[in-house]
């Protein structure tokens, strides 16, 4: 059966292509401005099967009375303009690529109206013109463009032919979603515009694939024949938009708890080590978002003219530059204030301002940042649950963030020195370690993740001089409540956080109290475990 | 001579013998306390008796500063429970077991660094802690005399509008003994008194101590061996949490288990 | 002695134990303020200084009464505490609930509140259904009261949970300036019924006196001052009873206090709740001579600012406390405003940068602030008599 079909489009398309071939486009553009209505009207029907893409544009030029016969010619009335006695002119371009057309000399050719027959089309006309477009996107040779045609065909009017292309698109369309997009469609238009038996089937045909499209025409369906089935296809999409939600909310929860992680990562780092807190770790995070949008200046990266490259350079910058700046606040005045976090938040809080105005001084307040290429756009699993590019990205790169300190410190000299100055600062310094250097090394790294999470951050949203602001308060209570110098907790209390967050904010409450309610949530949790999530025990956990 | 080994306190236990206070200013349960697998501190049963001078002596690591932690609140053990002048205190906070009449000087002398010698002093005074009797604290001529002549038995008398930051270790160390005796507990727990003093100073405090052991019950913990055989008093050996032996310092020197102990390995 | 009074740390009351000369130089300054403040409204009413100026020390004197909070939880305690913002504003809050009544009308609904809120609150038959907790603060008296109560009883909560299960430091903290950012939200929102990011505005009469008339402005700038040196005798009493060394103790060795038989946490407390009171007040002051209140003051930024205040003055010192928060809010006053020297054109865009730099300023140059640098200056002057 379904190789009969195959085989039957097959020779439908050829058939189609054979047509285009026994009349070219151009001369069936002519007969548009045939006097006979049915001449015309097959006309349209014929460009409609000709596939040629190139008809959409034209059709809707043809629509707005914009095409006009001159020479035995079809052509496009590109602009009027009126002259000193009010006679109108035309400025003539072609069909096909919209260029004005050239006289003899090399001008643009601009001739009085009553040199040219206009054609204009009858409503009817415009009707099946119409028609036509929708039937031509549904062969559209992108896949991404006829998906789009094939879905939005199920919300419009049933025109002739477009059922039967459907159908043949459900059998026999390379692409799985178009064939499952067409089934869709063609399901849709049965239930809203065919007979009580088709919106029977249709309603089972739409409760099978768990068409979340479906639901308004379903729920305004009155029939009490068709009750049983219609509810039951309703509570089927019904289970399907929950799974959506659930998945979105997911994604969107782990994609808020990388970013959180990667901030909370560098601050753990610094906080457990060095007893200091930095506010300013908010604006290392901007800087690494400046540094890339730098670097997009620099390559000229834009949406125009794209030079994705930029992204590649802007990761190691932007860790560097941040962790240049983050060196720079250790040396000047985090360096003083060790074993006083108190005194240092404040001051690393006027680093922060200090930087924030820089930036606003010298940026301006608000830059576009635009993603690379490869960076935009996403899978699409199911219709409505997508995994953008970016979000994968951000999680990747968290990932490997993590792992990459975890190495770090496991199994590297440094990571055994930092360990060591974490544990007991005074042995550590008694046994040799240069305490100081340790420290500064400490801070880059921390700042210069924090330079990541603001290069990953670019491609979700703008770069503004407070971003980090908006972090600063979020990651801190990621490090209190996944326990100070202790990585495994931060990870968990990092995705954990944003997680829950986006589960409150996505199923029962908006997104501010989705925040007040985090909020409370870890600050009651400190109450009953003040050392976080996995506490030091024993002589340890005093101080 | 014969060795030192543990007394058996077996038919003793508050829970089992209620004369036990009769005897007994403070004893220990049972105790364990268990950090992350590691067990610091297992001990049997301790008995200190009224008005006496404990010394608890330990290697490195022995659990004698575990021991103080337990007894004053401060670390909650796993397991047993701390009796002390007629009523059970293994639940009870920092505050209330101190105010039940248990005093402690820690290891590092805590003083309040920016108060005076005087006003840390005062911070000490026996009677309610309360925000409300802080609030109408009036000073008087009893409280003077009394401050002043703990002060000027450790030499501080001249000191006492200095801040306590400017004092030298051994001054801290005073202070803080002296505050400790001022507020009237019924026992003491002095955690290492000698430690960083110069042999005169060392001196004094012994000399304090065997004072306030004609009034006080005392738990001395401490590593200097000159300085216990000054207190000339009985002594508890902790060796790994655990209660090795009990009895005069020659008496437990002998033993070798405690020989073992310290020198072997 | 010179070298006591260099060394002098914070935490001894101004001119307790300078010399002789240093503390009469000390009482000569403060009589001269004092002699200023008072002759202020007396110069305006003469036309020497403007209205608006008065206006503007009333208000900078009200955010000295937080100052004073501030130093004894921060200065004297120990405790860091960045939700003093929200105190402050859950008083203003209540005075602006309070003057909204007394304002324009709409259907019975105050007009900040009806902007924000124009229906539901008043859809139901009598149009004047007003939320309970704007019916509370329509009594002038129970205004007042609620408006120190309030932020007393939030902070109780606060600190009993805190310092019971002894979060400290650092987290306690983070833990406040969550707390406020959460409540900050929560002010923000429309149906909260507290008119949303607008806050409350456009005030009128303040027990029926035009606030607008200048004698009015000069009066609540008395009422300020009156509770500034009451609030100021009040914490000077605090810190000299055996109550403020115990706070001083707490800041230096918790541990040793609890085990000389105290309950630190119920001082921390006592002193959290008396501080959060003292904000209470300040917003209650400030609010009707701001002629606005918003959900703005709850920010973080308001919050550290109000420490660095406390830190500039010299903390452990309550006058420089005073100080800090009058000479940052003047600096602020004279930055935020359009000059230029010569070719050199100074933008309020530069505030942030000063003020930036002061906070690193002071923390890594002056720990003791400008009350230790004025000892420092005085005792010179006392060793040259």
């Amino acid at each position: 059966m379904n190789m009969l079909n195959k085989l039957l489009a097959c020779g439908l398309l050829a058939l189609t292509t054979l047509a285009a071939t026994a009349a070219p486009t151009e001369d069936l553009l002519k007969d548009l401005s045939a006097k006979d209505s049915a001449k015309r009207t097959e006309t349209l029907r014929m460009l409609a099967e000709s596939g040629d893409q190139r008809v959409v544009g034209i059709l809707g030029e043809y629509r707005l009375g914009s095409l006009c016969l001159w020479n035995n010619q079809v052509v496009l009335a590109l602009e009027t303009s009126t002259n000193e006695n009010l006679d109108k002119f035309i400025h003539l371009g072609d069909v096909f690529s919209r260029e004005p057309l050239l006289d003899d000399s090399g001008k643009p050719l601009v001739l009085p109206v009553a040199e040219l027959t206009l054609i204009d089309p009858s409503r009817k006309d415009r009707k099946a013109a119409l028609n036509a477009i929708m039937l031509l996107e549904l062969h559209a040779p992108d896949t991404e463009q006829r998906l789009e045609a094939v879905r939005k065909s199920g919300l419009g009017i049933k025109v002739e032919g477009l059922p039967e292309t459907l159908a043949l698109l459900e059998q026999s369309d390379r692409s799985r979603a178009v064939r499952k997009s067409a089934k869709e469609s063609l399901a849709l238009l049965n239930f809203r515009f065919g007979t009580p038996a088709e919106q029977l089937s249709a309603a089972g045909i739409l409760g099978d694939i768990r068409s979340v499209r479906a639901r308004s025409f379903l729920e305004d369906h009155e029939d009490p024949e068709a009750e049983t089935v219609i509810k039951r296809a309703l509570e089927r999409i019904d289970s399907r938009e929950r799974l959506i939600l659930a998945f979105n909310i997911f994604n969107s929860g782990i994609s808020s708890g990388s970013i959180l992680v990667l901030m909370a990562l560098g601050l753990a780092v610094t906080f457990g080590m060095m007893g200091v807190i930095n506010m300013a770790h908010g604006e290392m995070m901007m800087i690494g978002a400046y540094t890339t949008y730098c670097m997009q200046l620099l390559f000229g990266h834009t949406p125009e003219t794209p030079n994705s490259i930029y992204y590649v350079v802007a990761l190691p910058m932007s860790f560097l530059i941040s962790a240049l700046f983050g060196g720079l606040i250790e040396w000047t005045v985090v360096r003083r204030l060790y074993k006083r976090p108190l005194e240092s938040l404040l001051a690393t809080y006027g680093v922060g301002l200090v930087l924030i105005q820089t930036i606003r001084l010298i940026f301006g307040d608000n830059r576009p940042s635009n993603s690379p290429v490869w960076l935009q756009g996403g899978v699409e699993l199911v219709e409505g649950m997508g995994l953008s590019f970016n979000r994968i990205f951000i999680f990747v790169l968290c990932a490997a963030c993590v792992l990459g300190v975890m190495a770090l410190m496991r199994f590297t000299t440094l990571g055994l020195k930092m360990r060591a100055v974490i544990q007991n600062r005074d042995m550590a310094a008694a046994m040799g370690i240069n305490t100081r250097m340790t420290d500064s090394f400490t801070f880059m790294l921390g700042s210069g993740l924090a330079g990541v999470a603001g290069y990953a951050l670019t491609t979700i949203g703008g770069i503004t001089p407070n971003m980090g602001q908006n972090y600063i308060v979020d990651s801190f209570l990621v490090v209190v409540t996944g326990g100070v110098g202790n990585l495994a907790g931060v990870v968990c209390s990092g995705m954990g956080l944003g997680l829950l967050n986006k589960i409150l904010e996505g199923t029962l409450f908006g997104a501010v109290w989705a925040k007040i309610i985090v909020l409370i949530t870890v600050i009651t949790f400190i109450q009953f475990k003040p050392s976080g999530l996995f506490a030091p025990k024993g002589r340890l956990a005093d101080d | 001579m014969v060795a030192a080994t543990i007394p058996d306190y077996k038919n003793e236990r508050p829970d089992q013998n209620q004369l036990w206070d009769k005897k007994y200013l403070l004893f220990l349960s049972e105790i364990t306390a268990v950090f992350d697998g590691f067990k610091a501190l297992d001990l049997e049963h301790i008995g200190v008796m009224h008005n006496e001078l404990r010394v608890v002596i330990g290697p490195n690591g022995a659990g004698k500063s575990t021991m103080c932690d337990v007894i004053t609140g401060k670390t909650r053990p796993t397991t047993g429970s701390v009796w002390f002048g007629g009523e059970e205190i293994t639940k009870k906070s920092e505050d209330e077991i101190v105010r039940i009449g248990i005093g402690r000087k820690f290891q590092t002398p805590t003083v309040y660094d920016s108060l005076t010698v005087y006003e840390n002093m005062e911070l000490s005074l026996p009677g309610s802690k309360g925000i409300f009797a802080m609030l109408t604290a009036r000073r008087n001529k009893t409280e003077r005399d009394r401050v002043m002549h703990l002060l000027e038995r450790v030499r501080l008398a001249d000191d006492v509008d200095t801040e306590a930051r400017y004092l030298s270790h051994g001054q801290r160390q005073w202070l803080a003994i002296s505050s400790l005796i001022l507020s009237q507990p019924r026992l003491l727990l002095v955690d290492e008194p000698a430690a960083g003093l110069t042999d005169s100073e060392t001196e004094l405090t012994g000399e304090l101590l065997l004072e306030l052991k004609k009034e006080h019950t005392l738990i001395v913990i401490e590593h200097d061996m000159d300085f216990v055989r000054q207190l000339n008093s009985r002594v508890t050996v902790l060796c790994e949490g655990r209660s090795m032996a009990e009895g005069s310092l020659e008496e437990v020197k002998t033993n070798p288990e405690v020989i073992e102990a310290y020198l072997g390995r | 002695m010179t070298e006591r009074t260099m060394n002098e740390p914070a935490g001894i009351h101004l001119g307790s134990i300078c010399g002789t000369s240093a503390s009469q130089i000390n009482k000569a300054f403060a009589g001269a303020l004092l002699a200023f403040a008072i002759l202020l409204p007396m110069l305006a009413h003469a036309g020497v200084v403007s209205v608006e100026t008065v206006n503007m020390a009333g208000r900078y004197m009200a955010l000295g009464i937080v100052a004073l909070g501030l130093d004894l939880i921060w200065g004297y305690t120990g405790i860091l505490s960045l939700c003093q913002a929200l105190f402050f504003a859950l008083g203003g809050y209540a005075m602006g609930i309070h003057l909204a009544h007394q304002g324009t009308l709409h259907n019975g609904i105050p007009e900040s509140l009806y902007v924000v809120y124009p229906y539901k609150v008043g859809e139901s038959k009598g149009m004047e259904v007003l939320p309970w907790f704007w019916l509370i603060f329509k009594p002038f008296n129970l205004t007042i009261l609620l408006g120190i109560l309030i932020p007393g009883l939030v902070a109780g909560l606060i600190g009993f949970a805190g310092f019971i299960s002894r979060v400290k430091g650092v987290y306690f903290s983070i833990l406040t300036q969550a707390l406020t950012v959460a409540a900050m939200m929560f002010f923000s929102k429309n149906e909260m019924k507290l008119c949303g990011t607008n806050g409350i505005t456009n005030f009128t009469t303040l027990a029926g006196h035009e606030l607008s008339d200048p004698n009015v402005k000069i009066g609540l700038y008395v009422v300020t001052l009156i509770c500034l040196i009451g609030t100021y005798l009040i914490c000077l009493l605090l810190t000299k009873s055996r109550f403020g060394r115990v706070l001083l103790a707490v800041r230096d060795s918790e541990t040793a206090l609890r085990f000389a038989g105290y309950k630190p946490y119920a001082f921390k407390a006592a002193i959290f709740i008396f501080a959060g009171m003292l904000a209470g007040l300040a917003g209650m002051l400030y609010t009707p001579q701001a002629n606005i209140i918003t959900p703005s003051y709850m920010e973080a930024r308001w919050s550290i600012l109000m420490v660095v205040w406390v830190a500039v003055g010299g903390r452990g010192t309550l006058f420089g406390a005073v100080a800090g928060a009058m000479v940052i809010n003047l600096l602020y006053n004279a930055m935020t405003s359009q000059w230029s020297i010569g070719s050199f054109d100074w933008k309020p865009d530069y505030w942030p940068l000063v003020l930036g730099m002061l906070f690193i300023l002071v923390v890594l140059a002056l720990p003791d602030g400008l009350a230790g640098l004025w000892r420092k200056m005085v005792g010179r002057i006392a060793e040259v008599d």
